[in-house]
């Protein structure tokens, strides 16, 4: 699986187009923050908002990158040489897992580490307990729905062996998220919101938070788990 | 010209039995039947919908779904601009007596063809889900139309194609991007930031008119609800985006290295 991380690690390093999305979130959230200081906001208040903001476009970037990670040997081709070069089947689609779920978490702590050295330097009277309180609660959160949709989409990459299938029903997928965001007694168990919403549900009922990451991290394990299954008997020697 | 005709129906027969369509269904299976189930609970308060009934869920549902149809009509876009230049097929099409106009061409059919199967995927779909949940209905309200029946089927789809209209203009945006990239994912990334960003139109009121966006969102209702001169001009805009983006996305096609 190293070996297969490795060799995948290294393509995002040689292509541009991620480290130019980085580059972009992070001159979003530096301008954004600068923006909201300027209507004297506390630090605290200009991350919430910062990230609330972003969200919806994060998952669409996020979409991409998962996508584009686990589709690019289906596009290429080089499924069948790259294959042959791994350890086993399920080292490859782990590799994809663990490297997609990366770039995305990478995309997040941009964003958030950006924000809030911005937030300081406006408002240095920060809370730090507050502070990482947010900051460890925003990325269990987000980790816990990164991991739940790259499962989500290599499971349908492999099932349809389509790209455009799997962006179509990526974004679709995200996009139900976000209508289904928009009705109050729900939005707290959308996974797309658990960035957002853990820390207030942790609060308010610890229980019920625990529950919705376990859940959420359940279900990645069992769709990973199936879809290994589906890969390992796939024939991929046509 | 037979030769273009034969990849159109290549192409419709592809968009009619392939994974992705049945993918779109159930997203948008998935979407109406949300709709009408927060209606069953919460009223008009938590959906788009004013009124329950089969009669007026299609054409209430239209604007609801910009995001979902926007970005699969990139998708679509992308698909079929990219899939023979990146599978290398371009060159055995090309090397038969079919010019690249020709080809171009065929691809901006599909994409008109395709933004109103997938208008009328959503049409029946939500007849089917309005039918479930609330039956027929007496009256089809939509903004100030009132009707009823079989008008009011033909209202919707007439509302409906005017809707398909204004996502061929955005199709057309989509193509010509897709031109520059070689995957689909690319393309659907692009287009998909591009329509969150392109809603933000709606705050300039003196330019929204000459966005694609607005007119994604708004052309299928105000050929109801607004002047006969402002939907001339809004339907020129849309004329003008697919002409302009039709052009661009030829010029770059023919100037487009295909022999390596």
């Amino acid at each position: 699986m190293e070996k297969q991380l490795h060799h995948d690690f290294q393509k995002l390093i040689y292509q541009k187009r991620y480290l130019m999305i980085l580059v972009g979130i992070l001159l979003f959230s530096t301008i954004y923050t600068v923006y909201l200081a300027q209507k004297g906001l506390s630090s605290i208040e200009m991350l919430h908002i910062g990230l609330s903001q972003l969200r919806p476009i994060y998952w669409f970037i996020c979409c991409y990158m998962i996508c584009d990670v686990i589709s690019s040997d289906y596009h290429h081709k080089t499924l069948k040489t790259t294959v042959p070069y791994s350890k086993s089947r399920t080292a490859y689609i782990a590799s994809k897992c663990v490297l997609s779920a990366a770039i995305c978490f990478l995309a997040l702590l941009v964003h958030m580490i950006s924000s809030s050295i911005t937030a300081y330097i406006f408002s240095p009277h920060m809370e730090w307990i507050v502070f990482g309180e947010f900051f460890a609660l925003a990325s269990a959160g987000a980790l816990s729905s990164i991991f739940f949709f790259v499962s989500l989409f290599i499971f349908c990459m492999i099932v349809t062996e389509n790209e455009a299938a799997t962006i179509g029903f990526s974004l679709g997928t995200v996009i139900i998220m976000l209508i289904l965001e928009s009705i109050e007694q729900l939005s707290k168990y959308v996974p797309t919101m658990q960035m957002i919403t853990l820390q207030t549900t942790i609060h308010a009922n610890l229980t019920i938070g625990m529950i919705i990451i376990g859940t959420l991290v359940l279900l990645a394990i069992v769709f990973t788990l199936f879809t290994m299954s589906i890969f390992r008997r796939k024939d991929l020697f046509v | 010209m037979r030769k273009a005709g034969i990849l159109i129906g290549f192409e419709i027969k592809r968009m009619l039995f392939s994974k992705t369509t049945a993918i779109y269904t159930g997203i948008y299976f998935i979407n109406f039947m949300i709709s009408a189930i927060f209606f069953r609970i919460m009223g008009s308060e938590g959906t788009v919908l004013t009124i329950g009934n089969a009669q007026s869920f299609p054409i209430q549902h239209l604007q609801a779904s910009f995001l979902f149809t926007g970005i699969f009509v990139a998708i679509y876009a992308g698909q079929i601009i990219t899939q023979d230049r990146s599978q290398g097929t371009i060159k055995l099409i090309l090397t038969r007596s079919i010019s690249r106009l020709e080809y171009f061409m065929s691809k901006v059919v599909c994409i008109f063809l395709f933004t109103v199967f997938i208008t009328l995927l959503m049409i029946v779909l939500s007849y089917v889900v309005g039918m479930l949940f609330f039956g027929w209905g007496d009256v089809m309200i939509f903004f100030s139309v009132k009707s009823e029946g079989l008008q009011g089927i033909l209202i919707t789809m007439l509302s409906g194609l005017a809707f398909a209209f204004s996502y061929f203009a955005f199709g057309m945006i989509a193509a010509t991007v897709s031109m520059l990239t070689s995957k689909v994912s690319v393309n659907a990334a692009i287009m998909g930031i591009l329509l969150m960003a392109g809603q933000y139109f709606e705050v300039l009121p003196s330019v929204k008119q000459f966005a694609v966006f607005h007119q994604m969102l708004f052309f299928h209702i105000n050929i109801f609800e607004k002047s006969f001169v402002y939907n001339t001009v809004s339907f020129l805009v849309l004329m003008a985006y697919s002409v302009v983006f039709g052009m661009l996305g030829y010029r770059i096609f023919r100037k487009k290295d295909l022999y390596v």
